[in-house]
């Protein structure tokens, strides 16, 4: 249903000079009704001229439990896909790569929360 | 052109203006409300906020037709009808208001809060209030008192923070509000670009935009061939001295052979509008041959480094400055533990609101000339009439700008004239000269008043900075925590030009073995020339540098000692007979001690601990003192001047005015002139007016720097002030009939015995006797002796203690300080509230310092070369405050004052580091901190972090004493 269906997004920013987001996540969790993972959408940026859609983590998933196991497993396999780099006064890879293992399975976390619980979240909560 | 329709502050507006202007251009060109102040064009700052239909916008980005039909707000309107509205009260009241040039944004930002909240029948609380000024800086205030200004005005009980002080004077001692504080909330205060002569032409300059370059040729035909340029003026047009500089005369005016910065002024133009201005400047044609760029200290003064300043004998090395004090190897012999590491710290920027402006007013300009109102009586402004050349301009040091003028006008000084305008903020950036020479070239070449407003992205390119170091720095102990020896050495980028910065880098090494008594100390500092931006004064002049070396080491022994970092300090601070590195005797006013503990007492209330762990935050104190010279020192003569005057009117109170061209630059200095002339007066302060900065009317200050003012400037009108009295003596004793020894001066009476008789009646007799009602004094400070020397280096050091209790988020890396609690010891307290706020205000620069400044130059080119790229601390990121005075007064001090401006701005950055080492084991040796590099150390167990954000190499080995 529409209520087993919730979204979630984190970004990581530092106090300096740069206004842009050293890394940013984004996802969806489509909930079944005995709350194994029926669809999940993973974006991250940046990773790339665009946004990275993550698709072996998506896919790894997907007729899963929704348990931080498998968000934590997810976010490793976020990292095979991805190609991080170093952003001079950014970010360097290394740091990216700690924040997706680190902040991504609570970013999932967070959206599988909302899907269960039918948690309507005021514009701009998550930031 | 197109036809713009509004309403502003309730008035209708009807307008035919161009369809690209913005809203400020035509609030503050168009409709001439000023109150709009603008400080980056970049909608960064914030402080051009208005309310558009009641949502703050930023006015200098904010189209002027999509405000078409709406209702706009903005400062002029929030008191009209005369009543100050509660924010503008409120700001008042809690000193929320130091330069002034900030204030219309904040209270507009937080205006518009007020009535949401008032809508919504809620209070402000303090998240609400951090969300909503998240985009308005302020440079000044640290924010504390504008948090509690906009919840007084909201309705809740919150009164200003005074600190607690001892027992007032008739004037001094009480907290009250800067007297040009009214000006500034009303938004009627006038800052350099809110001037507008009839008849006036804009300037621009052209930069060299390359770091290093030799000038083949320079081509302005095709520039001055454009319609509406009135002048283009090189090398070749200086009339006088090409060269100018507060200390070494090595900066050309207009550079000729080479330019060895990217910021280097090489075209100055003189056109009908900005858009002219900028036109011209690109029909400029330059031809350089670029020459190989030296952009580091330590390879600057390395043999065949490229030379910046070429014949100096010294090549690159701009001065080798030594501190010896005993024999170091001696110390470290007797040293059970020695402390050896090496610290970097970064290039940083000012960032005062207000970019640097400056108008040149011909000599024999009159406004009637172009049309404009004349008015005979006025002494300044744009309806006055000038006899000579004239700079308006918001300067820390007027006389010298006109004395550099003068030079390069080839006039004498007397022909020149500076009139101070207010400054949006200096902390040392406005002592070099800027536009002001400029503006007198262009005003004569032209005869019109000529104005130069610096963009905010040529401010951060042109203006000197703070020197970037490298410390490497050597402290020994006995086991029973006996400091023995403090080994140092320094390196000190200062640019392409001199500017101060022999002086900033003295003071970093006499100061390199911190508030201690410490037996054998050396320490070599070597100042080079690059071709990065020039470094000049800043705020802590030097010692900020070598406190985040020192102080780090202090804490790092302490461990490795076993004792705690409180009692190890404790046990080796200066106090009254102690001997500092450069082998001054403290005779006088050490109130360290009792700063440290007030602190240490403070910050183990409770459960004490210095470090633990919620959730996935670390917490962790962090201390660290500083202290900090007032005055110029090594020997240099330091005085000041001030006139004080007096009337009685009829009818009226009797009133004062003090003048000097000491400089405020939002620290206060009006309100401490005011009171030490009303308190030998016996006036209220509130019957002195304060003049500044009019080198035709005010005598000579000396430069605001060094925290000096205060001091020198503050006894300059007491002594002036009592001159007067001396005056008016005889007047007062014919009155009495009584000897002029009896008489004493006391709340606005003068009496002998039991007689007495008004002030104002002994003003009148003497006035009416042709008594002069008016003296000046200069004062002398006390002597110094120079480096080396072995004598008095300084007259007087304020103390300072700050424990800050930091938040490490194990998730981001990211540090936030959440406290601080700080004693200074300023000697005497004039006006606590706007000490307060130069405390307050120190401490979140230095908060800065430590987490989030730093001027990125990339082989000479500015990578900070907008304000977006350099992060100054928002109130997001403001900490709480606890502030303690301490008094130990100086015997020679106006009232046992000292001065305070830069001491808060000392050991912040220490503290915090040390802080973050007491939470997560790792020390921060590269300011500022990079919240990436500490938590990859936080997640594979690394001990160290000496990158920090923006280096882009790791801290270079440094060889005590010097590469040879």
């Amino acid at each position: 249903t529409v209520n087993q269906e919730a979204s979630a997004f984190t970004r990581v920013m530092r106090p300096q000079g740069v206004a842009l987001p050293m890394i940013s996540m984004a996802v969806r969790l489509r909930l079944d009704e005995d709350e194994t993972i029926a669809a999940a959408r993973i974006s991250l940026g940046p990773a790339g001229p665009v946004p990275h859609l993550a698709g072996s983590a998506m896919a790894y998933l997907e007729g899963r439990p929704a348990d931080m196991q498998q968000f934590e497993a997810a976010a490793a396999a976020v990292l095979d896909s991805v190609a991080l780099r170093s952003s001079k006064y950014r970010a360097s890879q290394a740091y990216r790569k700690e924040m997706i293992l680190t902040h991504l399975p609570l970013v999932l976390a967070k959206a599988a929360e909302r899907a269960r619980s039918s948690l309507v979240v005021p514009r701009g909560d998550d930031q | 052109m197109s036809r713009l329709q509004m309403t502003v502050n309730g008035q209708a507006v009807d307008l035919e203006i161009p369809e690209s202007r913005f809203l400020s251009e035509v609030l503050r060109e168009d409709l001439g409300l000023t109150g709009t102040k603008i400080g980056c064009n970049e909608a960064e700052c914030g402080i051009c906020t208005v309310l558009v239909n009641g949502t703050p916008v930023v006015s200098c980005s904010y189209p002027a037709f999509k405000a078409a039909g709406t209702d706009v707000e903005t400062i002029e309107g929030l008191s009209a009808g005369g009543k100050l509205h509660p924010l503008q009260q409120a700001f008042l009241d809690h000193g929320a208001v130091q330069c002034g040039i900030c204030t219309s944004g904040l209270i507009m930002t937080s205006k518009a809060l007020l009535d949401e909240k008032q809508a919504a029948g809620e209070l402000p609380d303090e998240a609400a209030i951090k969300t909503a000024l998240k985009d308005t800086y302020c440079r000044c205030t640290g924010y504390q008192s504008v948090i509690s200004a906009i919840r007084q005005a909201s309705g809740q009980d919150v009164p200003p923070y005074i600190p607690e002080t001892g027992a007032a004077g008739f004037e001094v001692g009480k907290a009250q509000p800067n007297p040009d504080a009214l000006a500034k909330i009303r938004g009627t205060a006038k800052f350099t670009d809110d001037y507008q002569f009839p008849g006036m032409l804009y300037a621009r300059t052209l930069r060299a935009g390359v770091p290093h370059a030799r000038i083949r040729s320079i081509d302005v035909s095709a520039a001055r061939a454009l319609a509406g340029v009135h002048a283009v003026l090189t090398h070749e047009d200086v009339p006088g001295r090409n060269l100018h500089g507060i200390v070494d005369l090595d900066w050309p005016v207009l550079c000729a052979d080479k330019v060895r910065y990217s910021g280097d002024a090489v075209a100055i133009v003189a056109t009908d509008s900005e858009a002219i201005a900028a036109q011209a400047l690109d029909l400029i044609r330059v031809d350089y041959e670029e020459l190989p760029a030296v952009t580091d200290a330590m390879r600057a003064v390395r043999p065949g480094a490229p030379e910046v300043h070429e014949g100096r004998p010294d090549g690159n090395l701009l001065k080798h400055i030594k501190v010896n004090k005993g024999d170091v190897a001696d110390g470290f012999e007797l040293a059970d533990v020695i402390v050896d590491r090496t610290y970097r710290t970064p290039t940083t920027e000012h960032m005062f609101l207000e970019p640097e402006c400056a108008i040149g007013v011909p000599a024999g300009y009159s406004p009637a000339d172009f049309g404009g109102p004349f008015d005979a009586d006025a002494a300044r402004g744009e309806t006055a009439y000038h006899d000579k050349v004239s700079i308006y301009v918001g300067s820390q040091i007027p006389y010298l700008d006109r004395d550099q003028a003068a030079a390069a006008l080839g006039l004498e000084t007397d022909q020149v004239r500076v009139v101070a305008t207010l400054m949006g903020g200096g902390f040392g950036g406005k002592e070099d000269v800027a536009g002001q020479v400029h503006v007198a070239m262009l005003s004569e070449a032209t005869g019109r008043p000529v104005k130069m407003l610096y963009s905010r992205q040529e401010s951060l390119l042109f203006h000197p900075k703070r020197h970037a170091t490298v410390i490497r720095i050597r402290t020994g102990a006995t086991r029973e925590g006996r400091l023995t020896a403090v080994e140092a050495t320094l390196y000190g980028d200062g640019g392409a030009y001199a500017s101060l910065s022999e002086k900033v880098l003295t003071r970093a090494t006499t100061h390199a073995s911190g508030p201690y008594a410490v037996p054998h100390v050396k320490v070599d500092c070597f100042a080079a020339y690059t071709n990065n931006a020039p470094c000049g004064a800043f705020r802590g002049f030097g010692v900020s540098q070598s406190c985040f070396a020192v102080e780090s080491n202090m804490d790092i022994l302490a461990e490795q000692l076993g004792l705690d970092a409180v009692e190890f300090r404790r046990m080796n601070t200066l106090d009254v007979g102690s001997v500092t590195a450069t082998g001054q005797t403290m005779r006088e006013s050490v109130g360290l001690n009792e700063c440290l503990a007030l602190v240490d007492r403070d910050m183990r209330r409770g459960d004490f601990q210095w470090a633990w762990q919620e959730g996935h935050f670390k917490f962790a104190w962090g201390l660290a003192i500083g202290y900090k010279n007032t005055g110029l020192g090594g020997g240099a003569p330091d005085k000041s001047s001030a006139e004080v005057e007096v009337w009685a009117r009829p009818g009226e109170a009797v009133c004062a005015e003090v003048r000097t061209t000491s400089a405020e630059l939002g620290q206060g200095l009006p309100a401490v002139l005011a009171a030490c002339t009303a308190e030998e007066l016996g006036i209220p302060a509130s019957r002195v007016n304060v003049l500044l900065g009019d080198t035709d009317f005010c005598p000579d200050g000396g430069p605001t720097t060094a925290s000096r003012q205060t001091f020198v400037s503050g006894n300059a009108a007491r002594f002036a002030a009592q001159a007067v009295i001396a005056q008016l003596a005889p007047a007062a004793a014919a009155i009495l009939e009584c000897d002029t020894a009896e008489l004493s001066f006391a709340e606005g009476q003068v009496s002998a015995g039991d007689s007495s008789v008004s002030l104002h009646e002994v003003i009148s007799k003497a006035t009416d006797d042709g008594v002069p009602t008016v003296a000046e004094y200069e004062y002398w400070a006390p002597e110094t002796q120079p480096l080396g020397t072995g004598g008095d280096m300084h007259f007087a050091f304020g103390f300072c203690a700050q424990a800050v209790l930091c938040e490490i988020d194990t998730r981001t890396g990211l540090v936030r300080v959440r406290k601080v609690i700080a004693a200074h010891d300023v000697g005497r307290a004039i006006n606590p509230l706007t000490l307060e706020g130069q405390i307050e205000g120190g401490i979140v620069m230095c908060m800065g310092y430590a987490l989030s400044e730093h001027f990125i130059q990339e082989e000479g080119r500015p990578w900070t070369s907008v304000m977006a790229r350099y992060k100054m601390p928002g109130i997001k990121f403001t900490p709480e405050i606890i502030s303690h005075i301490v008094e130990h007064r100086t015997s020679t001090g106006p009232h046992g004052a000292k001065g305070v401006g830069e001491l808060p701005s000392i050991p912040t950055s220490a503290a915090i580091t040390n802080a973050i080492y007491r939470a997560t084991g790792i020390r921060v040796r590269s300011l500022p901190v990079d919240q990436d590099e500490l938590l990859l150390a936080m997640r594979t167990g690394g001990k160290d972090a000496e990158m920090g954000w923006g280096h882009t190499v790791p801290i270079p080995d440094v060889t005590l004493g010097g590469e040879g």
